[in-house]
């Protein structure tokens, strides 16, 4: 009896140790558990280091703040507290792939009373951008469409002209939403609202940017060719 | 504020939206400070902030945007006034960012050095417009000219995030008060409620609509429960966000609102006894009525 307990015993010890010698031989290192985007995490925490305090990340004590005072967390299918944890656990691409990162308004709620001082909103950007540059899967997301029309026009022109980035927006991903709001977009046409006066120079400006290349424009063009970090 | 401010006056920025459909509030903004006596000179070929939308795509650009607004208003002066809550936090986060990190010092300078301009963080401050008329200017100032007290009305203030978050230099991070002393000593009854200084979504109900609109009928019930008269709000966003989307977002949850969202700077300017018209409160969607009312009775 004693005999059949013992190389129980030592079946059930060499079974445990040789799992954990695989993972240990997977990773290569010792006393490591393997990480599905380690690399990828790695390489974000580094850019991280660009965000004023976004270092500070690592220290997060996982007290749930951020996803009690988010505005936004009812609808997202990760809490702004689960992201930082995927992130430390090497397994970002789980929380690129969630709607949380583009559900984020920049509210800075999270940010202001996160007892550790982790600018969240702005680690939060700092995805948002990893997502796109990694061409993550984000269907049904429109927050980067509408972010891209912001700047191609800004690029254009200068300056927003919000109805025409409206109109832009709404030609690419909702072009039956303005149906909804007939009563108001009616409202702000009679009560003289409606900017036509820089919507028409616009015409101009297109014209002129052809031929004369505004501040802005030379600087977006400097900051294309010799930045890499975005 | 000093004599020497008063004849020189503030580096005023705008920002975009105040120029398109929010041409209320520079209108406003702008009679204010011209009845109070408060210089604006407005920024020359000034561009975009760099709004927040941006940041989420390409950071350096968006802050390249606005580091060469503070880079214009620093020929000018010490200080740049913005009285949109989006282009003020977005303007003084360049500071921030360009003081912590030589990389992004060298990318943005760099960017600003091919277009002839160059930018030391934090030799531009970036102040709120309400913080000039609470702190500088000064509210026994303010209450001194008050020619049509707004007695009756019952306001409640909606801030917007970015008031004075995450930065938190003027007012506090979490309960601001500036708004709330300029409803009292407009003569308007201040009411007290939960949702003060929430977010309204920002460009949610535009991308995604159920989020946003649950957001901004959260806020008017909340307003409607303490029978607000109207609520006033010192962001073009927030206003935008509140008045295009009020009919739509009750809807959603079979509810009817009816609450005129106005700017902070139109109910200053309507005490100080400026005309609807001046103030463009009349172009206002859903229009305050015993407001307009109550102006052409005096």
């Amino acid at each position: 009896m004693i005999a059949v307990w013992i190389s129980l015993i030592v079946t059930a010890i060499l079974v445990t140790s040789s799992i954990s010698f695989r993972i240990i031989s997977k990773e290569g290192e010792e006393g490591r558990i393997i990480r599905p985007d380690e690399k990828l995490s790695d390489e974000f925490m580094e850019d991280l280091a660009l965000v004023p305090g976004g270092d500070k990340i690592k220290e997060c004590i996982q007290c749930g703040i951020c996803s009690a005072s988010c505005p936004v967390s009812f609808a997202m299918d990760y809490t702004p507290r689960q992201i930082w944890e995927l992130l430390r656990s090497g397994q970002l691409k789980k929380a690129l792939n969630s709607h949380t990162v583009w559900l984020c308004s920049s509210c800075y709620k999270c940010a202001v009373r996160c007892s550790t001082g982790i600018p969240f909103t702005d680690v939060m950007y700092g995805l948002k951008r990893l997502g796109l540059e990694k061409k993550m899967n984000l269907k049904g997301i429109s927050g980067p469409i509408w972010g891209r029309t912001f700047l191609n026009n800004v690029r254009r022109y200068d300056r927003i002209t919000d109805l025409f980035v409206m109109i832009m927006f709404m030609v690419k991903k909702q072009p039956f939403r303005i149906l909804s709001i007939i009563p108001e977009s009616w409202g702000m046409f009679t009560k003289g609202r409606v900017p036509f006066k820089n919507l028409m120079m616009l015409i101009p400006k297109t014209i002129k940017s052809f031929f004369i290349r505004s501040d802005v424009k030379k600087m977006m063009k400097w900051i294309d060719k010799n930045v890499e970090i975005s | 504020m000093t004599e020497a401010k008063k004849q020189i006056g503030y580096t005023y920025f705008p920002g975009c939206a105040l120029e398109g459909i929010q041409e209320p509030y520079k209108k406003s903004t702008e009679a204010v400070a011209k009845e109070l006596g408060i210089v604006l000179n407005e920024l020359k070929s000034w561009n975009c902030c760099g709004t927040p939308s941006v940041i989420g795509v390409d950071e350096i650009k968006a802050l390249a945007l606005s580091a060469r607004n503070l880079a214009l208003a620093a020929k000018e002066g010490d200080e740049i006034v913005s009285p949109c809550n989006t282009c003020f936090g977005t303007l003084k986060k360049v500071n921030v960012y360009m003081d912590y990190n030589k990389k992004i010092y060298d990318a943005i300078n760099g960017s600003l050095n091919a277009a002839g301009l160059s930018y030391e963080p934090y030799t531009v401050k970036v102040r709120h417009f309400v913080d000039i008329l609470v702190n500088d200017y000064g509210l026994e100032e303010i209450r001194k000219r008050v020619k049509r007290p707004l007695t009756g009305f019952r306001v409640v203030p909606f801030y917007g995030c970015h008031f004075s978050r995450p930065f938190g230099e003027h007012d506090d991070m979490e309960n601001p008060r500036k708004m709330d002393d300029l409803i009292k000593i407009s003569g308007a009854e201040w009411v007290d409620y939960p949702m003060k200084f929430t977010c309204c979504g920002a460009t949610l109900p535009v991308t995604d609509q159920k989020v946003g609109y649950r957001l901004i009928h959260e806020i008017l019930r909340s307003a409607k429960e303490v029978k607000a008269d109207f609520i006033i709000t010192a962001c073009p966003l927030c206003q935008t966000n509140l008045e295009m989307f009020q009919r739509v977002a009750g809807n959603m949850y079979g509810d009817k609102h009816h609450i005129p969202i106005l700017y902070v700077t139109q109910l200053v300017g309507y005490a100080l006894g400026l005309s609807v018209k001046e103030l463009m409160i009349d172009k206002t969607l859903v229009k305050p009525k015993r407001l307009i009312e109550k102006s052409e009775v005096v």
